[in-house]
């Protein structure tokens, strides 16, 4: 993700709503606003050919996984969930 | 890599080739996706169902995890586990509609690399005494009522009528979970008041377009 930013569009859309009571309002305002969170996470899930997309642009092991890795793999989970009391 | 390689994995009372495995579970509704997900509901097969995925995906997911979003090993490994627990969590959340099996893993993974990295810069903040409160840790453990395919396509084409720096600051804010000290730190606006109403202005802004494209 880009986290490059025009710093003067952000700051200047500040200067436009000086007034103070202005700003409080919009703070006061903003968990209303949290649901878009939850809209913008659904669409920000990957697609069936994002995947493999990802997957080609990544340097992937080819080593096989070996039985104890992939033992030890599912005790350390277990280990962690217990911590939840997931699994 | 040392140690003993396995060619096939126990998926109920089959045996399926690791191989074989990881494509059909690219496949949306394929045979091997309904065992292992059956597999993963019943406490006594659940061990057997991780394992599987073990062997079949923990490659290209922790490859996928260290190219985008994790730069060291420990984080990565961290990440795996935490991706494991939450495919075991969270399998009732698995729509087949929505999605390929591998590539749910692949967004639990994501999620998980996520949570992890805000979890790591929360305790920067908080070792460095910068944050007055400690703010909630949000996961993406939060079931969210589904968009439907309309609704999906009418907020992607809002999105895109955002400017970039709107969109990378409700990325930053809503999708990677960053606290506004988190924004501040990663993008040069000192000001959090500023980077709040910013925010908040992007936020409405596209609540307002994504009303527009549902018409």
């Amino acid at each position: 993700m880009s986290q490059e930013i025009d710093r003067q569009e952000v700051e200047s859309s500040v200067d436009r709503i000086r007034r103070r009571n202005e700003l409080d309002d919009l703070l006061q305002g903003e968990s209303d606003w949290n649901r878009i969170g939850g809209l913008l996470k659904q669409v920000s899930e990957l697609e069936d050919d994002e995947v493999e997309d990802l997957i080609s642009k990544a340097t992937v092991s080819q080593d096989p996984v070996t039985h104890e890795e992939a033992t030890e793999d599912v005790a350390t989970a277990r280990r962690k969930a217990a911590v939840f009391q997931d699994l | 890599m040392e140690g003993s390689a396995i060619a096939q994995v126990k998926l109920g009372d089959r045996l399926v080739a690791v191989d074989a495995l990881y494509r059909s579970l690219g496949e949306r509704d394929s045979a091997e996706t309904t065992l292992i997900v059956a597999a993963l509901r019943d406490p006594a097969t659940a061990d057997d169902a991780l394992y599987a995925i073990v062997m079949c995906m923990k490659r290209p997911v922790q490859g996928v995890l260290r190219h985008n979003w994790l730069q060291d090993e420990d984080s990565v490994n961290e990440a795996w586990t935490d991706c494991l627990v939450r495919v075991h969590r969270r399998i009732s959340s698995f729509d087949p509609l929505r999605s390929s099996f591998k590539t749910w893993v692949f967004n639990e993974a994501k999620y998980a690399a996520l949570d992890l990295r805000r979890r790591d810069a929360q305790e920067r903040l908080q070792d460095r005494a910068t944050e007055r409160a400690t703010p909630r840790v949000e996961t993406w453990d939060d079931d969210i009522e589904p968009l439907t395919p309309r609704e999906r396509a009418g907020l992607s084409r809002a999105q895109r009528r955002l400017t970039r720096t709107e969109r990378a600051l409700l990325d930053m804010k809503y999708v990677e979970g960053m606290s506004y000290g988190e924004i501040a730190e990663a993008t040069g606006v000192e000001n959090r008041d500023t980077l709040r109403v910013a925010v908040f202005r992007a936020a409405r802004k596209l609540d307002r377009m994504y009303r527009e494209e549902l018409g």
